[in-house]
């Protein structure tokens, strides 16, 4: 392997891109850089329905299930006084998603396509009845949980609205790190070959199952930890989190971006929030809006956007696998 | 030693019987065997059956020894048995090389890390190297398959079934789809690769079949027509009978 | 609760339930034949007791509205099928299901945009809106009538289905449509009546739901759901399991509606769910 043109460019554009991210709250009016961070956090929700939809195959619309639970955590620890500490509340609000992800997915990853879209949705449609009416009394029903806190660290360290984009630019960086090591690594290389052929991958002796299984339950943790940010960083939780109506979003986005690339998820969270920012001024009927950018992707630009820029720029086929090439 | 036995093996879909009382062995370092039969025989669905994929109605099936009637598909393939399709079935979001890390990696330790990237498997890569050089693919290993010719496709096909070094190969049709010439090369290739591999093969071609057969076993609807060396089954009336005109 | 109030529930759910199964055959049909499901599926229904709302206001005919109503969720298929699906056939097999995803997204907020934020009612038609008796308890015909005419509609479908020509081909294509494609049958002309159909037959019970459930902004999701969920269960089997099912489920969210208002929807996606454990492949899909 040697050091080439392209690498350099590479390298250049990551620098650019760290440094624009790193001096945001420098340089960005205050409305934009709120912007700035919700679109980071979508992108980390958009990463793990990426892991699922893109890599694996798997197309699911019940995936806010995940982004909700982790909010509703943060939500009612922290305005029951339960828990303070952020540490601990991330914690838990891991261990919450991984056993939702465990205990769903033993049923959940068993089936076909189609049927895995149907009962997905089902699940979805499950968790938001449990929070906007079983459970009310706890998550505060359909009138929502407000009043979240920041996230408090522990320590006299206070966290006003510079400091939470630090913490929430460091998490999505963790997040986008994590993912650009599973697109090339032998784990990531299996899940696309199940994409491909789950069959042939079966034949050649691997256990499919236990693929499907933990990366239900990784996708599953990625989209709580996501939806933890977002309850710290809006400060209030409400069912639709949980609903069918966010699970397609995020499905638009990834579509947008690029399902099955490591940049999608980032482009497709930064079009449709601008997009939504900027059209809800004129028009309460964002729904339809994104609807008609979805079908249009979904007719002409397969791959996303992501796709159609490394086609512009010449760059080596998206898609594959991206591994490194060999003298 | 045994390296398959299928023993009163039978398949139906309700009412439908595809197969019936199917019973034969492969020993170690028999030779190679070839199945040919006319279509709608079963062949492919017995494949389907020894390999996992296919559920058993009735009967055993033994691969080393082990009865693998139960035994899911991975798991099979992790004692030493390996296929490859009868219509090509390739990864075709992945490029030539990819496709045979993605074999080689089956059996590896490797195939479950998340957090070292495939490029660092330096000797994962010098055994794809070794293989694709044999199958006269390494120019062509970062093409993507769409922009291979069939004749490729089938030799990397071929090359996925090899990869992990199995103990018993299946080949449904290796030839299928190729020109005369190629199917002599492939056919060639073949002979070379199955020197100390059990090789089992599905064959339309019945110049290649009785070409490359140390054995044959011949299927008719659903059961064992015959089961002999090449010289007596060309000589079997019955076999005569059911391929009137398609022998050579 | 006492005898004759669980028979006015009862045949509430069923009326419901027979709602359901017009709108899940549609969908049953397309899946089974084309492979798709179609997520927009619902926004026909609730498009047909729009339009048919309007035009009992314009008319006051219930049946005028019946049949505008069908019309208009007929355009909506075909609008579908013909500028949208037609591009995608061949393609991977999850496209065509966002298409629609995404289209149902649009008819939503169309519904909205046309009609208003507010849930719109079509009227009892006068000929059945009286009350009937039962053991002292009052129930409106209409809730009957559905019934009947659900009933009909599955025979009629049936008949369609078994006896005519039409029907048979429709099934030989469910099986294998290389075949239907030998025998010289146009299978896209097949898809589109089939389409256009289903849709046609949405929009009917939208419009005979309009006096049952209302039109609101909503209820395309609400309904999708549901029939979405029978189909899973009764997978590509016969037309009598999926009308089983549907009443299953009309009983069952009618039920849970009452005696556990809190967990109502939970009842119905516990069942499913439950049924989809068992049978991943649904209670009468066979394996593909």
């Amino acid at each position: 392997m040697h050091i080439d043109n392209q690498n350099l460019k590479s390298s250049i554009y990551y620098v650019l891109g760290g440094l624009f991210f790193l001096l945001a709250p420098f340089y960005l009016p205050e409305y934009a850089r709120i912007l700035l961070v919700s679109i980071l956090i979508t992108s980390i929700y958009v990463a793990s329905m990426n892991i699922l939809s893109g890599y694996l195959g798997l197309v699911t619309l019940g995936h806010a299930m995940f982004w909700g639970t982790g909010g509703y955590v943060v939500g009612i620890l922290t305005t029951r006084g339960i828990v303070e500490n952020f540490f601990v509340v991330i914690i838990i609000g891991f261990l919450a998603t991984g056993l939702l992800g465990a205990i769903l997915g033993l049923i959940v990853v068993r089936m076909v396509r189609v049927y895995f879209l149907i009962i997905t949705l089902a699940l979805g449609q499950v968790a938001f009845s449990i929070a906007a009416y079983s459970l009310a009394n706890i998550t505060g029903g359909t009138d929502g949980l407000g009043g979240l806190a920041r996230p408090y660290l522990g320590f006299a360290f206070s966290i006003n609205d510079t400091n939470f984009y630090y913490l929430v630019l460091l998490v999505t960086a963790v997040n986008f790190l994590f993912m650009y090591m599973l697109r090339r690594s032998p784990f990531g290389h299996v899940l696309i070959g199940i994409r491909d052929n789950e069959r042939r991958m079966s034949a050649m002796g691997y256990n499919v199952f236990i693929y499907k299984y933990t990366s239900f339950i990784i996708a599953g943790v990625m989209s709580g930890i996501g939806g933890m940010m977002y309850a710290y960083c809006d400060r209030f939780m409400s069912p639709t989190e949980l609903g069918f109506g966010w699970s397609g979003a995020g499905l638009i986005m990834l579509f947008i971006g690029g399902i099955g690339t490591t940049f999608g998820p980032l482009v497709g969270a930064t079009v449709y929030t601008l997009l939504r920012y900027f059209v809800s001024v004129y028009t309460m009927y964002w729904s339809m809006i994104s609807g008609i950018i979805f079908i249009t992707v979904v007719l002409f630009f397969r791959g996303g956007m992501v796709s159609y820029i490394s086609l512009l720029l010449r760059r080596k086929r998206v898609g594959s696998f991206e591994s490194r090439k060999i003298r | 030693m045994e390296v398959l036995r299928v023993e009163k093996l039978g398949k139906s879909f309700g009412k439908l019987v595809i197969l019936r009382d199917v019973s034969f062995s492969v020993l170690k370092g028999e030779g190679r065997v070839v199945i040919i039969g006319p279509n709608g025989a079963g062949k492919t669905t017995l494949f389907n059956m020894i390999t996992g994929e296919l559920e058993v109605t009735a009967g055993k099936i033994y691969l080393f020894s082990q009865d693998v009637t139960a035994m899911p598909t991975y798991r099979r393939a992790r004692l030493g048995i390996s296929r490859t399709f009868q219509i090509v079935n390739l990864f075709r979001s992945a490029n030539v090389i990819e496709n045979v890390l993605l074999a080689l990696k089956a059996n590896n330790k490797c195939k479950y890390q998340i957090f070292r990237p495939m490029g660092s498997y330096t000797n994962l890569y010098e055994n794809a190297k070794g293989l694709l050089e044999r199958m006269k693919l390494w120019d062509k290993r970062y093409f993507n398959i769409g922009g291979l010719s069939h004749g490729e496709m089938r030799k990397l096909e071929l090359t996925l079934g090899f990869a992990m070094d199995p103990k018993l190969v299946l080949l449904d049709e290796p030839t299928a789809g190729l020109t005369m010439s190629e199917s002599e090369q492939l056919a060639a290739i073949i002979r070379g690769l199955s020197q100390d591999v059990n090789l089992i093969m599905i064959e339309h071609d019945m110049k290649i079949a009785f070409e490359l057969a140390d054995r044959i076993i011949v299927l008719s609807q659903g059961g064992i027509l015959a089961d002999g060396k090449p010289d007596d089954i060309r000589k079997n009336q019955r076999v005569n009978e059911v391929y009137l005109g398609k022998k050579k | 609760m006492e005898y004759g109030a669980i028979v006015v529930q009862i045949v509430n759910g069923l009326a419901f339930g027979f709602l359901l199964f017009v709108l899940a055959a549609g969908l049953q049909v397309i899946f089974g034949l084309m492979g798709v499901v179609n997520i927009a599926h619902g926004s026909y229904f609730m498009f047909g007791g729009y339009i048919g709302s309007s035009i009992f206001l314009l008319t006051g005919s219930f049946l005028l509205s019946i049949l505008v109503g069908m019309m208009g969720a007929g355009i909506l298929g075909i609008l579908t099928e013909v500028f949208f699906l037609r591009r995608l056939y061949g393609s991977s097999l999850f496209e065509p299901i966002l298409l629609t995803f995404g289209l149902s997204l649009v008819f939503a907020d169309l519904g909205q945009m046309i009609w208003g934020g507010a849930p719109t009612w079509i009227p009892t038609p006068e000929f059945l809106a009286f009350s009937c008796n039962f053991l002292g308890h009052p129930f409106p015909a209409y809730r009957l009538a559905i019934i009947l005419v659900g009933l009909a509609v599955f025979f009629i479908l049936w008949l369609l289905q078994e006896k005519t020509q039409w029907g048979a081909i429709v099934r030989a294509g469910v099986n294998d449509k290389q075949m239907v494609t030998a025998l010289g049958i146009n299978i896209s002309v097949v898809f589109t009546a089939v389409f256009i159909f289903g849709a046609l037959l949405a929009g009917f019970g939208g419009v005979m739901g309009g006096p049952l459930l209302g039109i609101y902004p909503g209820l395309d999701a609400d309904v999708q759901i549901l029939a979405l969920a029978i189909i899973a269960i009764g997978g590509l089997g016969n037309l009598l399991g999926l009308l089983l099912l549907s009443l299953m489920v009309g009983l069952a969210d009618n039920f849970g509606k009452i005696l556990w208002p809190n967990f109502a929807v939970l009842t119905v996606w516990l069942v499913v769910v439950g049924i989809l454990i068992v049978k991943p492949f649904g209670l009468f899909g066979r394996s593909s």
